[in-house]
């Protein structure tokens, strides 16, 4: 091996071991919020404020279940579960349906229906809060799981819509007319052929709309006052005292809520790879 | 068909915006108070409680009640003292009125201001409720809230038990509209008398010169001479100007801002405290990070001896007692001070900011039997009861009584030594217009970091103060 040759790879493999150590650090400094919670969360309280980025000195597990009793995050947790699978289903069927026919259909006051509802991402949640309070009142719906879900999937439709229809959009016309010309019939169409093949974008939209309620904050805290009703981003507000905070049981809490997310993320993460029709028209 | 369609949506977004239009902010107040400056509440002659209203329930009250009520406590926290206090309080009512049902929705601090103004905007005030001295104007104009005075007849000594400091944080044009549940200090220095004595001071200095000597001294040896955590932006007006603003315009300026007389946020006197907190900034006696870390981030560093002092409000004694956990030595060692005055200040010294806050409040909608289980309710949440099951854990309620503190940390027995010999100044943002104290926590972050002066923050805050 000539000189020039070994220098030429001596320096190929530095710059990939620069670019690789790089990509650790950079990795590691992603992860490191993960591992700060899951550190703090077997903490005690002195060992937490007195240590606060460092390898627990006490490893305290009972957080968790003081963090169930404190937050009541079992209640949380299942009334989250309720609210956001009724929000993504709701979201999905809807979303879909529109999707498609803003995407294949033409029809009288389509585009503005269209801009009619994603106009609906350009408002701030915040600006809501009071008139759906009111709303909500009047028709005797505050403290209810399924108005909160009804809420969420409002919020959730311009989203799922403007995916649906910009994924459907590029769906070949030829299989509507084969669907037609083997006999089918609409629904089929709509649950048999485009549903299996949109199934990519519903993947995507389940997991951004299953954060969007899972994490949602501000309705679930003004339309939800009973203790019984509340979701897990405001049980964990719980471990806030007046002029404190139990941060160790916080971390704990969040741990546990963090959970379901990883799982809806590894179901699902598959569907978003997958190429969007290859091989449903034969060439 | 799509006409139909078509004129539904049009009629679902004229309702939309037809239901925008209907909420509004609460209202501006209608007129300033008259506060009569001593801490001291005069309420009026008329409002000194007629208890014939109630009195088909005080021998006998069983009609079957269910209550509304939100407070800023969460009912399962195992060290929060309030919730402890309040647990105990809703078994007593229990108890002793089984008739009274309590549909209780607790959240914490910040998200419950969030509830109770969309609330407030909404027009769906709880029964009962816990509230802030700067929101009694608009709930007054609002007719949300009742006078809590109609309670006085009811049992007088329970009533005039309350610290006077923590009452006139409740009193809006003669007139009480809320009975305080806490009794804080805002201005609370505490220090590691180790460390102050390495530098010549055996105890904390009287005087602003003597400070800023200490302060040099202290920052020579190596220690952040004071620790504040401002993240949240309310604590450096509660805590370091409580005390500043005070010995600069006096209870003159407070009256001033309340009666909208005076130059208001360009007072020289008052200008004069605000330059203070300038000056300690400046010569980098606080933490470099003030601005980036809570008020609860300063004790871990204060305990590790890297802070040798920080200034938070009394309710930070129960938290520095349970970080330091099995290890007290730090906090047995360490001292309790307010901060001292300075040339030019009219306020007496020495001084803190004193008071409540916040109170128990009811809805000026009640009917006579929920009002009756109103007052139950506020009475058992204020009481000596209420304010021992707050001692137990650490905290302080509005009575004063004669506690036993011997059990009690040495950092509480000097806290409770130390204030009661100061002089009470008013909590500043439980009294003025919550923009304008907006505008004043906000610039403070400036004046901390040296971007503005001291007559900059006061040209900022006065504009807003002129259009609230």
């Amino acid at each position: 091996m000539s000189e020039h040759s070994l220098i030429k790879r001596t320096a190929h493999a530095a710059g990939s071991a620069a670019v690789n150590v790089f990509i650790l650090l950079f990795s590691l400094f992603c992860l490191f919020p993960v591992y700060w919670m899951l550190a703090s969360s077997v903490k005690n309280d002195s060992d937490f404020y007195m240590n606060l980025a460092g390898f627990p000195q006490t490893f305290r597990p009972s957080n968790y279940l003081a963090a169930v009793n404190v937050g009541r995050l079992d209640i949380a947790f299942v009334n989250s579960a309720i609210v956001s699978g009724i929000a993504v289903f709701l979201i999905l069927l809807i979303s879909f349906v529109m999707g498609i026919v803003f995407a294949r259909y033409q029809f009288k006051g389509k585009g503005f229906l269209y801009i009619m509802f994603l106009s609906g991402m350009l408002i701030p949640v915040h600006a809501l809060l009071i008139p759906i309070f009111i709303e909500l009142r009047a028709f005797s719906m505050l403290n209810n799981r399924f108005a909160l879900a009804l809420v969420y999937t409002v919020f959730g439709l311009p989203k799922g819509i403007f995916l649906v229809t910009a994924y459907a959009s590029t769906i070949p016309r030829e299989i509507e007319e084969a669907v037609f010309i083997d006999g089918g019939n609409i629904h089929q169409l709509f649950f048999k052929i485009f549903m299996p093949m949109c199934s990519p974008v519903l993947g995507t939209l389940t997991i951004l709309s299953f954060l969007d309620a899972w994490n949602e904050f501000p309705f679930s805290l003004i339309l939800m006052g009973r203790p019984e009703l509340k979701t897990l981003p405001i049980a964990l507000t719980y471990f806030q005292g007046q002029y404190f905070v139990e941060y160790t049981m916080m971390m704990a809490g969040l741990s546990i809520a963090t959970l379901p997310v990883v799982i809806v993320y590894f179901i699902f993460h598959k569907r978003i790879m997958q190429g969007m029709v290859a091989g449903s028209v034969k060439g | 068909m799509k006409k139909i369609i078509a004129l539904i949506v049009a009629g679902l977004m004229i309702a939309a915006t037809a239901a925008c239009g209907q909420t509004s902010a609460p209202q501006a107040p209608e007129a300033p108070q008259e506060t009569t400056g001593s801490g001291q509440a005069e309420a009026s002659q008329e409002a000194t409680g007629e208890a014939g209203e109630f009195d088909a329930f005080i021998d006998n009250f069983t009609e079957p009640v269910t209550l509304d009520v939100a407070m800023m406590w969460p009912l399962n926290s195992e060290t929060d003292a309030k919730s402890f206090a309040l647990n105990t309080a809703l078994e007593r009512l229990a108890r002793d009125y089984p008739n009274i049902t309590v549909n209780y929705d607790g959240s914490v601090h910040d998200d419950y201001q969030t509830i109770m103004m969309t609330r407030s905007a909404a027009n769906s005030i709880p029964d009962v409720y816990n509230v802030k001295g700067s929101w009694l104007r608009n709930f007054i104009a609002n007719n949300q809230i009742g006078t809590v005075d109609e309670f006085k007849a009811l049992d007088p000594d329970w009533f005039n038990s309350m610290y006077d400091g923590c009452m006139f944080d409740m009193l809006v044009d003669g007139k009480h509209y809320g009975v305080p549940f806490q009794l804080i200090t805002c201005t609370l220095v505490i220090y590691n008398t180790e460390i102050y004595s390495s530098v010549g001071y055996d105890e904390f200095p009287k005087t602003w010169d003597e400070l800023i000597d200490c302060m040099t001294k202290l920052k020579d040896a190596g220690y952040v001479p004071i620790g504040v955590g401002n993240s949240g932006q309310w604590v450096a007006n509660s805590t370091v100007f409580g005390s500043l603003g005070f010995y600069g315009g006096g209870i003159q300026w407070f009256n001033d801002i309340m009666n909208r007389t005076g130059n208001g946020f360009m007072d020289a006197g008052m200008l004069n405290g605000v330059d203070k907190m300038y000056e300690l900034a400046s010569l980098g006696f606080f933490n470099d990070n003030i601005n980036s870390i809570d008020h609860n981030e300063v004790i871990s560093p204060y305990l590790n001896e890297q802070y040798a002092s920080y200034i938070n409000g009394s309710w930070s004694l129960g938290t520095l007692i349970a970080v330091a956990g099995d290890d007290q030595s730090v906090v047995d060692k360490s001292g309790v001070a307010t901060l001292p005055s300075f040339d030019g200040a009219i306020g007496p010294a020495p001084a803190a900011s004193i008071g409540s806050g916040w109170g128990q409040a009811y809805s000026a909608s009640l009917s006579p039997a929920e009002k009756y289980a109103a007052y139950l309710l506020i009475k058992y949440t204020t009481d000596e009861e209420w304010c021992q099951s707050l001692f137990e854990k650490g905290d302080f309620g509005a009575i004063v009584g004669n506690r036993d503190y011997s059990q009690s940390s040495p950092v509480v027995q000097k806290y409770v030594q130390a204030y009661q010999s100061w002089n009470a100044g008013p909590l500043y943002d439980c009294h003025f217009d919550p923009a304008v104290i907006d505008s004043m926590n906000m610039n403070f972050q400036d004046i901390l970091a040296n971007n503005i002066t001291a007559e900059e923050w006061g040209r900022r805050v006065q504009a807003e103060y002129e259009i609230s």
